[in-house]
């Protein structure tokens, strides 16, 4: 991985701000730190230089002037134990006594280098490491320098200091190995990522990204790519066997078609001959125009568009009308149908002309593969805003390993290979539900098979 | 081919697909009509708003201007004459856009010559407003209307429903050929091929009740195309 690969993934460059982020709030911190500290031991000294003037003040004022100047006197040099500075003129600002010589006076507190000082001798030369903090004050009779070497100040700054380059190197090392770790960790599952659609578009459909166990957002879309991946894969295999099916369902037709006309050329002698080839073999082309007429409803019907259309439809109508167009059908092959409709009306927003294809299809599936005598049911139940409407039968049914193939297109069982058909009434079936948003469940209706259509009840006009 | 005697007609196709359009031509020009075909779509529309058509066979798809704009330009301007929508295979949604633009009857292509002659006659013969009849009649059958009777022979029929609406149908149509296509839309609003038979078991009972009990059958059977009921003048 190049520097320049590395600076453009989205790992790094997160670990990258939260670096320099924590960097930042660790330095604003140690910088106030600092500040409050210093000026709190600031404080503390002026304070206590502050006691020891009102000490001294007292003196000159309760005993005069000169036991001040033999106090003052009596101060040993400024040494690492004591770095106290006195200095004490007479009125007209002469030098009278201190542990150091003479200093210029001011007014207020100032910090002063020990270079500015002038010692009593080349033994009393100290030069603390620090500055002094002193100020000027009258006294009775003169005026009176106090200061002390503000080291404590200096030890407590350098300490801070050091603190904060110690944790500022502590929080970098962190954030840059944290986010790294992270970083490395997250670029394993993209890479995976990667690495398994590479695979699906060269055609390892069954390629499916590893989702770990931690359930986080990366986990999510892994679940969420693996999802549409699987659709992917069904939809695929479903087309190639779509393409499959169709060409094995024209190829034989389209035999027939030419082995009649064979016959037709070399056999047929009268024009009566010729006549039944000809209805024989329109016959054949019927059959081959309403499969595909079918196989493009279907797909007309999953595209959707004819939601535009839909209103509202009271399934109870829908279902009288197909019984009532196949009560005779059904009687001629010997079958009872038989309905249970509620009294309420059972509405649902749909498209009557294509609810009426399902139902009809349903209800002719019933007919054609129950063997003669079967009773087929219809009913319709309106329940907790879910409206049921079923059609089932006492025939054969479908085994239920079958039960998920018989709506694919153009899938037959092997017994019905006989019966009339094209494989695609129950693909019509399930492509009208889809575009209602009804489910399709088959089960079995012991014996015989049932199918139970259900639709997400429409919201019922208010009655009037 | 002759299926069934009507005057000749002027009939105008709208249609780019020159085999369809000859196929056309031909099965209409055998029932004694005349017919003119036109490929282009904005050429179509001058036709069939310039000169006097019984009949009009509007495509679906056409270069130029598609059938739907036709058929709404054409009404727009006045043109009252039927029209005949010809739609594609597995065209959901055409028959109701092209009722909705004005046609009046459509037939999904490809399409059997006797299902088209069988719909141009129909759509020619549809009076040109609709007269209040309450008694149908035919030989020695009536059907009224407004009391929902059945007579045949002096003898009162009983008809389920559906069976009476069919008769109804075919009685308004009389004397001419309805497929079971035909049937299966006006009778029962069915827009799809059922694979079992509906109309034949319907027309099975309704002889049972309306011919077999009597001498001469009313109902005929048009082999391969649907079913009439007629006189037999």
């Amino acid at each position: 991985m190049t520097v320049s690969e590395l600076t453009r993934r989205t790992a790094f460059r997160i670990a990258a701000i939260f670096a320099i982020l924590f960097l930042l709030t660790v330095s604003a911190i140690f910088a106030i730190l600092y500040y409050k500290i210093s000026q709190d031991i600031e404080q503390k000294l002026k304070a206590d230089i502050g006691e020891n003037r009102k000490t001294l003040v007292a003196v000159a004022k309760d005993s005069g002037f000169d036991a001040l100047k033999a106090n003052i006197e009596g101060k040993s040099p400024p040494s690492p134990d004591d770095e106290g500075v006195y200095v004490l003129t007479d009125a007209d600002g002469h030098f009278v006594a201190g542990n150091v010589l003479e200093m210029p006076r001011f007014i207020g507190w100032k910090r002063l280098s020990w270079d500015a000082f002038h010692f009593k001798s080349a033994a009393d030369e100290y030069a603390g490491t620090d500055s002094v903090l002193a100020s000027w004050t009258a006294v009775n009779g003169g005026f009176l320098l106090i200061g002390t070497g503000d080291a404590d100040v200096q030890d407590t700054q350098d300490l801070l200091l050091n603190g904060l380059l110690g944790g500022l190197a502590i929080t970098l090392f962190s954030a840059l190995l944290g986010g790294s770790w992270l970083g490395v960790r997250t670029q394993r599952r993209i890479d995976a990522m990667q690495t398994a659609l590479t695979a699906v578009s060269r055609g390892e459909l069954a390629t499916r990204i590893p989702v770990s166990r931690t359930g986080d957002d990366l986990d999510h879309v892994a679940r969420q790519m693996n999802s549409t991946l699987d659709h992917l894969q069904t939809t695929v295999v479903t087309l190639g066997q779509v393409s499959t099916d169709i060409a094995h369902d024209l190829k034989t037709p389209i035999g027939r078609i030419s082995q009649r006309l064979s016959t037709a050329q070399r056999s047929a002698t009268s024009v009566e001959a010729y006549h039944t080839a000809i209805d024989e073999i329109r016959g054949e082309i019927d059959g081959v125009v309403a499969t595909f007429e079918a196989l493009l409803r279907i797909a007309q019907i999953e595209s959707g568009a004819r939601r535009a259309r839909f209103r509202s439809v009271d399934l109870r109508d829908i279902l009288t009308r197909v019984i009532d167009a196949y009560e005779y059908g059904a009687e001629d092959a010997q079958h009872r149908i038989t309905s249970r409709l509620p009294e309420a009306k059972a509405v649902v927003n749909g498209d009557p002309e294509l609810l009426v294809q399902l139902f009809a299809n349903l209800i002719e599936n019933a007919i054609q593969h129950s063997p003669p005598g079967s009773q087929i049911d219809v009913a319709l139940t309106n329940t907790d805003g879910m409206t049921i409407a079923s059609v089932s039968d006492n025939g054969p049914g479908i085994p239920v390993a079958e039960r998920d193939k018989v709506f694919r297109r153009l899938y037959r069982l092997e017994k019905s290979r006989t019966t009339p058909g094209n494989g695609l009434g129950l693909s019509l079936v399930s492509a009208i539900a889809g575009l209602h948003d009804a489910k399709i469940e088959l089960s079995d209706n012991a014996p015989g098979l049932n199918v139970s259509v259900k639709f997400k009840g429409a919201d019922l006009p208010a009655p009037t | 081919m002759g299926i069934q005697s009507t005057p000749p007609l002027r009939i105008l196709v709208i249609e780019d697909d020159r085999s369809t359009a000859d196929f056309i031509r031909s099965a209409l020009s055998d029932e004694g009509h005349t017919v003119d075909i036109r490929s282009d779509g904005g050429e179509g529309l001058k036709y069939a708003v310039a000169a006097p058509y019984d009949v009009l066979i509007v495509d679906r798809m056409l270069p130029g201007l598609d059938g739907l704009s036709i058929v709404k330009a054409m009404r727009g301007a006045g043109v009252l004459a039927p029209v005949l929508f010809l739609t594609a295979l597995g065209g959901v949604d055409d028959r109701v856009e092209g009722l909705e633009a004005g046609a009046d009857d459509y037939v999904v292509k490809p399409f059997a010559d006797t299902e088209l002659i069988a719909r141009v006659n129909a759509l020619a013969r549809r009076p040109p407003t609709r007269q209040e009849t309450t008694v149908l009649t035919i030989a020695d059958l009536e059907m009224n209307l407004i009391t929902r009777k059945v007579r045949r022979a002096e003898q009162t029929i009983e008809l389920p429903p559906r069976e009476f609406k069919l008769l109804e149908f075919l009685l308004r149509n009389q004397n001419r050929v309805m497929t079971k296509t035909m049937l299966l839309e006006h009778v029962w609003d069915f827009h799809f091929d059922p694979k079992t038979s509906v109309v034949d078991t319907h027309i099975s009972r309704l002889r049972d009740k309306v011919d077999r009990p009597f001498e001469k059958p009313l109902i005929q059977t048009v082999r391969g195309v649907g079913y009439s009921i007629n006189d037999g003048q």
